[in-house]
């Protein structure tokens, strides 16, 4: 079977092993590599077939990207077509699929072939069960979840070349690219303090940061706490915000539903603080503490404060 | 400017059991008494509208505001809908549940879209629940001929009659400026939450009803295969210890040291 993987500048090498794992998965024997907006040094490094260096002359938008795909589709004819579940990947892979009459699934977590067609696995019902989807008729075009998928590390020295896109976008009066300023990147930190509905107060989430800023944790915060304006939509952690992995995560105030477990299952440790015994989260958390966030937060500044409590740790 | 929401009513899924999600895995579990809200990112979409709406009338240019769903729907989001300013409610049927056919949907929807005098500017949440499928923008816009932005978290509508649409990137947000038509898909919005009716404005929408819109069967070329679902429960990780302590202070000590030796390690 011929895979193709589709690549954004943004993707990194990590995540290109990831597809490459799926992809083989799937049973692919060879695997194109196609990267958009040129093709970084480590595609050629990768245990593909041939890597296609596809440099946009102007800021690519997914439905012109999803039209000049179709050109070099029909040079190989994929059976399979694999994207980052990222946006961009995400977007590409739905504009491209009504153009080619593929399969579609997005954020897959597994897959495998039999005969006859492709079976995926990816969640649903608000992350609380897994689908498992199966599809008979190709070409499949799916995007994977970040981290789902092993890394493939073999080498491999692919083929390369290099192609020039000039695309159109009529409709297009100007464009701004705002690259992101000062975000908070969780993932350095061994342990992240989790801010959560249950916080009750914007002065409490700000307590919080203190205490992450005095003891050198990360502060990250769930949906509900970001919409409420407590915290910045730079500190979301989970299914559409950052997922962390840290030593430790101590999770102030959230119910514990999927999406937010979504984004801190792979942490070394969770510890759980909220009020009520009966919450979902402490179904799902290594250590659980019940009492009033507000309190307990406010304790822990204090003594932090006044020195009682470990000093900064470095960032890994 | 005439401008289409498309958006869906769903089940509260975040208060679910995990008995209850096993259930529904199993084919056993029932929904239908689940507390129903707006698709999260719907509702931001619906929001955004009204906003744009707002913007629009103080330049004095019309605008009408019609908002689909198809299947079922409870009448008093409807009302809720022409109670905050919604000119047209499209309920489309559907006799079954379209949970995992998002193609089924985004035709459906292209239909309502190209019927009458068609719409300007289409708005939709990037994805809801439980299909969590995040396909039904990006495939009505194709079935549109439409631009189309994903997660979008902001929309200006400029006098020149074109928009500017602010969108996250991966690696940072783009604000474009675009001629219309164009689709955006919502998420994480500036305004993520719909306003409230004033009660006056939902009794006098009380008695309005949403039309209802049928339209033609998809012809063959547009007939997709819908793949097999089957849904199954995952075990999560359980066996929380809980961390002994009596007053606030003795479980910030607890919690403390605990990160200390995580520290340490």
């Amino acid at each position: 079977m011929n895979a193709a993987i589709v690549l954004s500048a943004h993707n990194s090498e990590a995540q290109a092993r990831e597809l490459l794992c799926a992809a083989r998965s799937a049973g692919a024997q060879n695997i194109f590599i196609w990267a958009f907006h040129g093709a970084a040094g480590w595609t050629m490094h990768l245990p593909a077939q041939q890597v296609l260096s596809i440099r946009v002359t102007q800021p690519s938008f997914v439905d012109s990207l999803a039209d000049a795909l179709g050109r070099y589709y029909l040079k190989v004819r994929p059976e399979l077509m694999l994207f980052y579940g990222d946006g961009w990947g995400n977007d590409l892979a739905v504009r491209f699929s009504h153009l080619c009459g593929g399969s579609l699934a997005t954020n897959i977590t597994g897959i495998r072939r039999f005969d006859g067609g492709v079976r995926v696995t990816r969640r649903a019902y608000g992350l609380h069960l897994v689908s498992e989807l199966t599809f008979q008729r190709g070409p499949f075009l799916f995007s994977i979840d970040g981290d789902s998928f092993e890394k493939l590390p073999s080498a491999g020295v692919p083929g390369l070349m290099v192609e020039t896109l000039p695309l159109q976008t009529p409709w297009r009066l100007r464009y701004e690219l705002h690259p992101r300023e000062q975000v908070e990147d969780l993932s350095g930190y061994p342990v992240v303090l989790i801010g959560g509905r249950g916080l009750g107060s914007k002065e409490n989430a700000e307590r919080l940061m203190r205490l992450g800023t005095l003891l050198g944790a990360g502060v990250g915060a769930t949906r509900p706490a970001v919409f409420n304006g407590w915290f910045g939509l730079d500190r979301l952690v989970g299914a559409s915000g950052e997922r962390i992995q840290p030593k430790l995560c101590v999770v102030f105030g959230a119910s514990g539903c999927a999406p937010l477990m979504l984004g801190i299952k792979k942490s070394g440790r969770i510890i759980a603080v909220n009020s009520d015994p009966n919450a979902q989260i402490f179904d799902a958390c290594d250590e659980g503490v019940v009492g009033d966030c507000g309190e307990i937060i406010g304790e822990m500044l204090a003594k932090a404060e006044r020195g009682e409590a470990p000093k900064a740790f470095l960032r890994i | 400017m005439n401008i289409l929401v498309c958006f869906k009513v769903a089940p509260e899924l975040d208060s679910l059991t995990p008995e209850e999600a096993k259930a529904i895995g199993e084919g056993c579990g029932d929904l239908r008494f689940a507390k129903l809200s707006w698709g999260v990112c719907d509702e931001a979409a619906l929001e955004c509208a009204l906003r744009l709406r707002d913007e629009l009338i103080a330049q004095k240019t019309p605008v009408t505001l019609a908002a689909a769903t198809v299947g079922a729907c409870p009448q008093r989001f409807f009302t809720e809908l022409f109670a905050i300013g919604y000119d047209r409610v499209v309920q489309i049927p559907a006799e079954e549940d379209l949970s995992f056919a998002p193609r089924r949907i985004a035709f459906a929807l292209s239909r309502l879209a190209q019927s009458g005098e068609g719409f300007d500017l289409v708005l939709a949440g990037q994805q809801s629940s439980p299909g969590e499928n995040a396909q039904v923008p990006g495939l009505l816009a194709s079935m549109l001929g439409i631009p189309y932005f994903g997660r979008t978290f902001d929309i200006a509508c400029l006098k020149d009659g074109s928009v500017e649409v602010s969108s996250h990137a991966d690696l940072g947000w783009t604000r474009v400026g675009a001629r219309l038509p164009a689709l955006c898909a919502l998420e994480n919005a500036a305004h993520p939450f719909l306003r409230m009716a004033l009660l006056k404005n939902r009794l006098g929408a009380s008695k309005k009803t949403c039309e209802q819109f049928e339209f033609s069967a998809a012809p063959p070329e547009l007939k997709f295969e819908e793949p097999e679902v089957r849904l199954h429960y995952e075990h999560k990780r359980g066996n929380c210890r809980f961390l002994e302590a009596e007053t606030p202070s003795e479980a910030a000590a607890t919690l403390l040291s605990s990160i200390a030796r995580e520290a340490m390690l």
